[in-house]
């Protein structure tokens, strides 16, 4: 259905509603108006949806281990409304945003295969990145 | 239901202004009240279900604002958080404050506490932009009087009177406790005989009360000195506890009504939700009484009203102008909202017979406050949505959202029931809402009206 059609539904039906109510008391018209007047539905939207749940978006759901990893998880990050119905949410993540910066610029390696992490004292801003350890061995791009 | 007891001021601060949530069509989102309550009676007051009428509150405590801790954040040094984020994002720029968003700015709390003439002074002597909506008679004392011809050089203020009959007997039947249209009007002359810009608040216009007589009350308030015609329709809210319902009641027994809520039901498109505003059908011959008249005279047209949104003649549907040389402070309103986008669009329709399309970032635009979470908290939508949701959450989010969401009562489709429609995506993955010429348009321009202006 197109726009216009939607239009159409509602031609002449508040003319022919003037000239009916015309002498009528009060009452009379708004029995009139229920009768005569009742809003057309809006015709369906067929074509591409949009988002409608932008910070669902940008959040993710993290599930842990066990207690003792999420306890240690909250002595860093504050979490908060632990068993409330409205979730488990943090609301600060600078320290982790940091982290990841430090990780991205290669002043902190993470070496899957052994658990570790390591500080290899590149400076942030320097022209190289430094791919993660990978079998032991360290490679380097520009 | 707890009613309003005494006038005495309890301990504590009133928090104001906040965001209205009438933020997606509205040219001043900073609204305003000096009290956190009212003491005039009106049967069919919005604000009466969010505050006397509010289960959720025990007690009614009448609070005011600081005055001197307000005036100083205006005047660049806010004291505490919140008068700091008003500051940075609107008092520093000296946008348009609209006094009289849940209460009456001259009502019998104003009279006994007088919390609101020292703030005046102030406003006045800052040169700040405010729209005052009232009905109370508080006006009419020798010290407001005093302070308005005081400042009437400068023009910082603007005035809109709220009247929805043409009768002195009707208004005192719905309107408890509330000065008679007569002397309201006599407002109206006190003020424009000062040289402000003044408004007819046809809100809530009742049918089957304001029809009444209403060519009357427009020539009555024209010969006040009105410079426009602000209008929108009563609204029926579906929640309906006691207090309301008995509101109700008594408000079919003089609009004609046999059954309020059948109704507003039948009569209102469910597209938009539980707050039934019934559909441009039932409102078509008002208006077009109301927008003829602003053309004949030459007044800024103001429809607040979803429905006929298109037909205001500025881009604020509180008729306020779009240029006042007396002061363009006046003008500090913003156009970065629907209202003024309809009404752009309903223009060029008529006079190029092209149909715009709106995308959000183009009404929308560069409001800094819409990026700043902490305005986010003044939305409803925030209550029961987690802390980190929240913390995130700005009202530009909020309207992105009701935007794209074709089901939300706040999509551009739905609260305009049609008048913009849907087309297509944006790059942004926004939709794309094109205007959509209505079978009355062709009607009012065969008919000689112009729809241009």
């Amino acid at each position: 259905m197109g726009i216009d059609d939607f239009m159409s539904k509602t031609r002449s039906k508040s003319k022919q509603f003037l000239e009916q109510s015309r002498g009528k008391s009060k009452e009379e018209v708004r029995e009139l108006e229920q009768q005569m007047l009742k809003p057309a539905t809006l015709p369906p939207y067929t074509k591409e949806q949009a988002n409608t749940n932008v910070l669902a978006d940008r959040g993710v759901k993290i599930v842990f281990p066990d207690m003792e990893t999420f306890e240690l998880f909250a002595r860093h990050f504050r979490v908060r409304g632990v068993g409330k119905a409205v979730g488990n949410a943090v609301t600060d993540i600078k320290l982790l945003i940091l982290f990841l910066e430090h990780l991205e610029s290669g002043e902190i390696v993470y070496d899957k295969e052994n658990g570790r992490l390591e500080f290899t004292g590149v400076e942030p801003g320097d022209n190289q990145r430094v791919a993660p350890l990978d079998g032991g061995k360290q490679r380097r791009r520009t | 239901m707890v009613e309003n007891k005494g006038a005495e001021l309890s301990s504590g601060e009133y928090n104001s202004p906040r965001i209205s949530s009438e933020l997606p069509d509205c040219s001043m989102p900073m609204t305003f009240d000096h009290f956190n309550y009212c003491s005039l009676g009106c049967l069919y007051c919005f604000a009466y279900f969010f505050k006397s009428n509010n289960p959720s509150i025990s007690k009614v405590q009448l609070k005011s604002i600081d005055v001197k801790k307000k005036l100083a954040a205006m005047a660049g040094k806010p004291t505490n958080k919140q008068d700091a984020m008003f500051a940075e994002h609107f008092y520093a720029r000296k946008f348009l404050l609209h006094w009289g968003g849940l209460a009456d700015p001259f009502c019998n709390f104003e009279k006994k506490n007088n919390v609101g003439l020292r703030f005046i002074e102030g406003l006045g002597e800052l040169n700040y932009p405010t729209l005052f909506s009232f009905k109370g008679d508080g006006i009419f004392e020798k010290d407001y009087i005093n302070v308005f011809e005081r400042y009437s050089r400068q023009k910082n203020f603007a005035f809109q009177t709220s009247i929805i009959t043409n009768s002195d007997k009707l208004s005192s039947i719905v309107e408890i406790g509330v000065p008679p249209t007569s002397k309201r009007l006599a407002a109206i002359s006190m003020l424009s005989d000062m040289g402000y810009w003044t408004i007819l608040r046809l809100r809530p216009f009742i049918i089957g009360i304001s029809d009444e007589g209403l060519d009357e009350l427009l020539e009555r308030a024209l010969a006040a000195g009105i410079r426009g015609v602000s209008m929108e329709f009563f609204a029926m809210d579906g929640r309906a506890n006691v207090g309301m319902k008995d509101r109700y009641a008594w408000l079919s027994k003089v609009m004609g009504i046999k059954d309020m809520h059948k109704y507003f039901t039948d009569l209102s498109p469910k597209e938009r939700g539980g707050y039934k505003r019934l559909n441009r059908m039932v409102k078509e011959q008002y208006v077009k009484k109301v927008y003829q008249f602003c053309a004949k005279h030459g007044l800024v047209c103001g429809i607040s009203d979803p429905d006929f949104k298109e037909l205001n003649t500025s881009g604020s549907c509180c008729a306020m102008p779009d240029l006042y040389k007396a002061n363009p402070l006046l003008q500090n309103w913003t156009k970065n909202q629907l209202t003024y986008h309809l009404k752009e669009a309903r223009k060029t329709y008529h006079k190029t017979g092209k149909c715009v399309e709106l995308t959000f970032n183009g009404v929308y635009g560069e409001e800094t406050y819409l990026d700043d979470p902490r305005f986010a908290n003044d939305h409803v939508c925030v209550i029961n949505m987690n802390y980190a949701d929240r913390a995130n959450l700005t009202q530009r989010i909020i309207l992105r959202e009701g935007w794209n969401n074709l089901n939300s009562p706040s999509n551009p489709r739905n609260y305009f029931h049609g008048k913009l429609m849907p087309v297509r995506s944006d790059e942004n993955g926004d939709l794309v809402f094109k205007y959509n010429p209505m079978e009355y348009e062709a009607r009012w321009a065969d008919e000689g009206i112009n729809m241009t202006r």
